[in-house]
């Protein structure tokens, strides 16, 4: 066990330097750098650029440097824990990202533990009453979260839930509560606002869960011990719960390792939609106005997570059944 | 003659100023607390001299409140400016063209109009109390735009002849300008900050500590390594965002403006009265009138909408839109707010621009062709635009200027306007551009006649999407292959910089006659962002070194701009820009489309003093033109 | 694990299925069980009426998707009626007409009980060329008349009838689906059997290459593969190459389970025995061990063509996506993605019916197909 986990994080290390290397390369794919954009931004607010001028400009932000030099200087400082700073915020990265990460995933947590709670019962159900009126209608409604589009729900919760029931769901904390320091009623107030992008990015993820779950339990009540078992004699709830759910649900827990990056990545678009302020539509801001250290900063380390990520559900599932092997 | 011209503005700036209150005068409660405290100075030793005096639209207002207002773009504060905006040296007056006093009373022109002397209102003082002189304009242009570190990029308009001007103290109140060249335009850029992509003044104070000039530069770069920053200019810039238009502010920056910043979170910025803010109101009582301003932030256009209608916002304006109208309408009652009607100022929500620069040498004489403008323009039916998109609320024009404009001829906006399109087909066959086997015109060189046209969404980006879609239709009528691509805004810059288009489009701004001074460039191609002749500006902007040589006919608008620009007689300024208005009507060089549109502003049932009619406009500041430091919330 | 039950499975079969059951080849038996998923069998039959219809858009559509209709902006859905003037008639709408309610700028329509419209079969309107061949003007309904509206689910912003956009959009956004998944099966096919079969290095060197994507956010991956697309492109080769960019983030799924599948069939007795019996590796990958993995194939594609569909939105909404003029679902979504939408025209939110349906059928499907893939389990 422990010479297969170092060598799992041995081979972490040319995997992320290859992301970091994509990553960079993804950044500047499109045509331009953020000096182009904010030049067209200084343009459209009525400014005139000279070449030179561009030139002393591309200088200071340092891209006027070959882009291996540029990847090897972001490399350099990220080994050296300086994440770099943002163009467009004018502010260091590191501070940018932290300012989101507690909200995000204090989000992405409740969904985690949503989609869970509405996910196993249904699995089980289901399994239990294979091709049953019920199983049908479970499926329908688990599958419905993946079908809806979400960007497209989450509007149409936000505008029903006030005009039907005058409740106001926009962001994470009303209005008055917005600037106000931590106290009991702010954080009274965000478990009201808390539940739709709950709901939303939750409905999605259950399906998921639900078809693994029934898929496994299915799997386990069709095996021999489970028939012995029940030829014993021993009651029905009881002879489920003890052995085939429990197995059935190990698969479940390997997906725990998977959730981490989007923990802190919260669901991009639904954020977007329900404006919440988590790291998600930071994200994607950046990549759009190619603001270089905070994109590439923030995907990196997305991407360290979700190789962790990996190797804890692969750990977890080894520590489950004994049965799988190291290779 | 000349002398008597400037003595005459001069005195115009007097006269209005002239409306004096002499006291005594009222604060705030939430100040007088303090007053009582022995935390602030009493409300006459805060004020100047003579405090700026401002008429309320309805009424005198009532002291209190919060005012709420959401923004989307991180890098500006959108609503929030409108509310608490930049305070320029004169405002543009409600007849949207002469100018009056605000941080400045007045100025003047000497040595044939190579001097300019500013006059600064006495005694205004900064949010801090600290005096505000000359010096804080001073640190700006030396210290600051001066600094090629802290801007590499200068403001363009205070370049004249290519050089800065040589800024002199006369005294703590009194400021000389002394450019190159004569340069008596210079007043029109004192109401509008565009292209000074800072402030014109800042807290010297304040920011010295900050800067190498002042300070030693170990001590600065240690401070900035400690607040995160690489360099010391970086720093510099976070802090002196503050003063800037985006309206954004570090709160421990003192400023001039209405409200000063007090806490800056990422998703909520709060903002409270500036106790030293130096205007009145007719009954002496200290502006603004509004305690506090929360502004918060919102990733998505929808949910901007949705604050609305929820009436969680008492100002909206800057991302509203005529199509989301109805829906306003709708929850106006629930939501407890008033939608007001302005008018949009522009000559055009989009005007489509053929390349003149075009690489393709075949596509490049049909666009010089003007009967090939002319037939794209008749192929339009601007009355179907205005039905479909503005409700038929709007007004057919052309992309030349507006009513307001001093140059404004009803002909230029009218011309080559109507929709008929056997005449735009007659003008097409005229040119040779017979139609091939599939109905496609083909080209002289056999190819067939396509027209790609290359857009960026962003501002009226909804109006801009359906308009050229009704366009693309339009134009494949007269049996031309057309084509849409919306791109983002990099891409846009990096193919219309490099003149690889064939025609791009943007709305009709810079027509007041402040900003058409500034950057006449939908008339003359002299900026990046004359879309019609990008290699024509880029040879006006290099004086020659880059770009492609023009033909006399535009050497002659560019002749004429320059001399808009130094001449000393406005009689003759008029003239010329007149005839430079006249050209780009003749000539077509942008093709128009619907302006004057409707413009939705959200306000909450309480806020008052709001105008009910206005014109919503880049060129006139936006809502700022409403003097938001009188709105009050009667609540 | 799951080979390992399929089998312990095939040991509790029960005896009395008989001849018949063992005498079956593998297909019938997979049939014979999706046929007992009945949510999966209705969504078959929806799935292939889309595609009926998606493939004969133009010959179904009332109208030419593109034709704009001004006098009818934003015109709700007419009601098919069968009663006019308390007396039984064929199938019919009214006429409606438009007047702008000054204050709320809304258009308000009122149904005109003088201007019937009978809906005929095969009747004529706009003319079209059918997948670039055929030419025709008859459509499956009509009015009769190509300028004589018949909006079933209304109108959008510039008059264009919406259920005509709908039936367009299908072709392109049922197809979208259906290419990336095959672009994705074939890389993840080669990719995920080399590494399946060989093992060793190979198979390390794919893994990594599938870790790599995997770990990536999926968003950055779309923008900066879509960034790479010349934006001048037309729209086909467009759409084209946003079929790549969903294939290209898409395949890593189905190479892990083509993998895996591999795996766990090289170490079968069968392949085991014809090892042993000397066959070629190619005959045993082609003619022992792809029928036998064939049915996980399915299922694996049947479950990512919904992510494809569901893709194709996202990126829409991203602004990344397919642009007018192009018609897909995507794009009608992007345009109904607005409070006025939700508000006051509600109907133009029907795209995203057909999107949750779809989504929903190819689940099923696959649902029922993975059911039916182990063919003696659960009989």
């Amino acid at each position: 066990m422990g010479s297969y986990v170092l060598k799992r994080i041995l081979y972490m290390i040319p995997t992320l330097l290859v992301i970091s290397v994509i990553t960079f390369i993804i950044i500047q794919l499109p045509p331009g750098d953020y000096l182009t954009s904010y030049i067209a931004t200084l343009e459209q607010s009525g400014a005139m650029v000279s070449e030179a001028e561009i030139a002393s400009l591309r200088r200071q932000y340092g891209l006027d440097q070959p882009m291996v030099v540029q990847y090897l200087q972001w490399m350099w400082k990220l080994l050296h824990g300086d994440f770099g700073m943002s163009f467009q915020w004018n502010r260091p990265v590191r501070t940018l990202i932290g300012e989101r990460l507690g909200l995000t995933m204090v989000i992405s947590t409740a969904t985690l533990v949503f989609t869970w709670v509405v996910a196993i019962p249904i699995g089980i159900y289901s399994a239990m009453r294979q091709y049953s009126l019920g199983d049908y209608v479970a499926t329908v409604i688990g599958m419905l979260g993946v079908a809806v589009p979400n960007f497209l729900l989450a509007l149409v919760i936000m505008y029903f839930a006030y005009t039907r029931f005058g409740l106001n769901i926009t962001g994470l904390f009303s209005r008055e509560m917005a600037a106000a320091p931590w106290s009991v009623a702010k954080f009274v107030d965000m478990l009201k606002h808390i539940w739709a992008p709950v709901i939303v990015v939750g409905m999605a993820g259950t399906a998921q869960l639900i078809r693994i779950m029934r898929a496994g339990l299915l799997d386990e009540l069709g095996k021999p011990y489970v028939e012995a078992a029940r030829a014993k004699g021993i009651p029905e709830r009881r002879l489920i719960f003890k052995y085939p759910v429990r197995l059935a649900i190990n698969p479940l827990v390997s997906t725990i390792g998977w959730s981490l990056p989007g923990i802190i990545s919260g669901e991009t678009i639904v954020s977007v939609v329900l404006s919440l302020e988590t790291t998600g539509p930071l994200l994607l801001r950046a990549l759009l106005s190619q603001d270089m250290y905070l994109a590439g900063s923030f995907i990196l380390m997305l991407s360290l997570l979700t190789v962790i990520g990996t190797l804890i559900s692969d750990i977890l599932l080894a520590l489950l059944d004994p049965r799988i092997r190291y290779e | 003659m000349f002398r008597k011209c400037i003595y005459a503005t001069f005195l115009l700036v007097l006269v209005l100023s002239a409306v004096v209150y002499a006291g005594p005068y009222n604060e705030a409660p939430m100040l007088s607390e303090l007053v009582a405290a022995g935390k602030l100075p009493p409300v006459e030793d805060r004020l100047p001299l003579e405090p700026l005096v401002v008429e309320p639209v309805e009424s005198i207002g009532k002291y209190g409140g919060t005012a709420h207002a959401v923004h989307m773009n991180p890098e500006s504060l959108e609503d929030g400016i409108n509310l608490n905006p930049y305070e320029p040296m004169l405002r543009i007056a409600g007849d949207y063209r002469t100018f009056v006093p605000n941080l400045a009373t007045g100025y003047e022109y000497r040595n044939d109009g190579k001097t300019l002397l500013l006059y600064l209102r006495k005694g205004v003082k900064w949010s801090d109390g600290h005096p505000f002189t000359v010096d804080d304009i001073i640190f700006y242009f030396e210290d600051v735009v001066g600094n090629d570190e802290l801007t590499p990029v200068k403001p363009v308009y205070w370049r004249p002849g290519g050089e800065m001007p040589k800024l002199t103290k006369i005294d703590d109140y009194t400021l000389q300008f002394d450019f190159a060249v004569p340069f008596p335009v210079a007043h029109m850029y004192l109401p509008h900050q565009t292209g000074v992509q800072g402030a014109f003044y800042l807290p010297k104070h304040y920011l010295k500590q900050f800067h190498i000039k002042y300070t030693p530069k170990e001590e600065v770069e240690r401070l900035a390594k400690e607040n995160g920053y690489d360099s010391w200019w970086q720093f510099f810039n976070a802090k002196q965002v503050s003063t800037a238009i985006s309206g954004l502010a570090d709160p421990e920056v003192p400023v001039l403006r209405a409200f000063r910043m007090v806490s800056n979170e990422p998703s909520t910025k709060v903002f409270e009265r500036n106790p030293y803010y130096w205007k009145v109101d007719t009954e002496g009582n200290q502006l603004p009138y509004i305690d506090r301003i929360v502004i918060e932030r919102v990733e998505d256009i929808e949910v901007y909408n949705m604050k609305v209608i929820l009436g969680d916002v008492d100002f909206a304006g800057f991302n509203t839109d005529l199509a989301s109208y109805p829906v306003y309408t709708l929850n106006a009652e629930q939501g407890g707010y008033r939608v007001l009607l302005w008018e949009l100022g522009l000559a055009g929500v989009v005007g489509y621009f053929p390349n003149f620069n075009h690489k393709d040498p075949v596509l490049r004489e049909i666009i010089h062709d003007l009967r090939f403008r002319m037939a794209l323009s008749h192929a339009i039916d601007r009355d179907e635009i205005n039905q479909a998109i503005f409700f038929g609320l709007g007004t057919p024009m052309q992309a030349n200027l507006l009513p307001f404009s001093s140059y404004y001829k009803e002909e230029f906006a009218n011309m080559y306007l109507e929709y008929d399109l056997d005449k735009a087909n007659a003008l097409l066959d005229e040119m040779g551009l017979k139609k091939g086997p599939n109905g496609i015109r083909l080209r002289p060189d056999g190819k067939e006649l396509s027209l790609n046209i290359i857009f960026t969404a962003g501002e009226h980006g909804m109006e801009k999407t359906s308009i050229t879609e009704l366009v693309r239709e339009y134009w494949s009528a007269l049996g031309i292959n057309v084509s849409v691509t919306s791109v983002d805004t990099s891409l846009l810059k990096v193919r219309v910089d490099s003149a690889d288009y064939d025609v791009t489009l943007w709305h009709i701004d810079y027509t007041s006659d402040h900003l058409l001074q500034a950057q006449p460039k939908h008339l003359v191609p002299m900026a990046v962002s004359s879309r019609w002749a990008p290699l024509w500006a880029r040879w006006y902007m290099t004086d020659g070194a880059e770009g492609e040589v023009p033909p006399e006919y535009i050497k002659e608008i560019m002749d004429m701009y320059r001399a808009t620009m130094s001449t000393n007689s406005p009689e003759e300024r008029h003239a010329l820009w007149t005839e430079i208005a006249r050209r780009q009507a003749e000539n077509l060089w942008a093709i128009g489309t619907v302006g004057l549109t409707p413009k939705p502003i959200v306000i909450s049932q309480d806020l008052r003093n709001v105008p009910e009619q206005g014109i919503w406009a880049w060129d006139y500041f936006f809502g700022v033109i409403a003097s938001p430091e009188q709105f009050y919330l009667d609540r | 694990m799951r080979e390992q039950h399929q089998i312990q499975a095939s040991t509790t079969v029960d005896s009395s299925a008989g001849d018949r059951l063992y005498g079956a080849t593998q297909w019938q038996l997979i049939w014979w069980q999706f046929t007992k998923h009945k949510l999966a069998v209705g969504s078959l039959v929806i799935l292939g009426f889309f595609y009926l219809v998606a493939i004969f858009a133009d010959f179904v559509s009332p109208h030419d998707p593109t034709k704009r209709f001004s006098q009818y902006i934003y015109a709700p859905p007419q009601r098919i009626r069968i009663v006019h003037e308390g007396k039984l008639r064929m199938p019919f709408v009214y006429g409606y007409k438009q007047s702008l309610d000054p204050k709320t700028l809304n258009r308000v329509y009122t149904i005109d009980k003088t201007k019937i419209y009978p809906i005929r079969l095969f009747a004529a309107g706009d003319s079209y060329k059918m997948w670039g061949v055929i030419d025709g003007n008859r459509h499956l309904v009509g009015t009769g008349d190509p300028n004589v509206p018949l909006f079933l689910l209304g109108t959008d912003r510039l008059g264009r009838d919406l259920l005509s956009r709908v039936i367009f959009g299908a072709r392109i956004s049922l197809s979208i689906g259906l290419i990336s998944v095959f672009l994705s099966l074939f890389i993840g096919l080669i990719l995920g059997g080399l590494a399946g079969y060989y093992g060793g290095a190979i198979d390390n060197l794919i893994q990594r290459l599938i870790e790599i994507l995997r770990s990536m956010p999926t968003i950055p991956l779309w923008m900066g593969l879509s960034a790479a697309v010349p934006s001048n492109w037309p729209p086909l080769r467009t759409y084209f190459a946003i079929t790549i960019v969903l294939s290209v983030v898409g395949w890593t799924t189905l190479a892990r389970r083509v993998r895996g599948a591999f795996l766990s069939l090289r170490e079968e007795d069968f392949v085991i025995s014809a090892r042993l019996a000397g066959a070629s590796e190619r005959r045993i990958i082609f003619t022992h061990m792809l029928p036998s993995f064939m049915s996980y194939v399915i299922v694996s594609v049947t479950m990512s063509i919904p992510q494809m569909i569901l893709g194709e939105t996202s990126l829409s909404f991203l602004g990344l996506g397919l642009r007018p003029p192009v018609i897909s679902w995507g794009v009608l979504l992007r345009e109904a993605q607005n409070l006025n939408t939700i508000a006051v025209h509600p109907w133009l939110l029907v795209p995203a019916i057909f999107v949750v349906a779809s989504v929903l059928a190819f689940n099923f499907i696959g649902d029922g197909l993975r059911d039916a893939a182990d063919p003696y389990s659960h009989l």
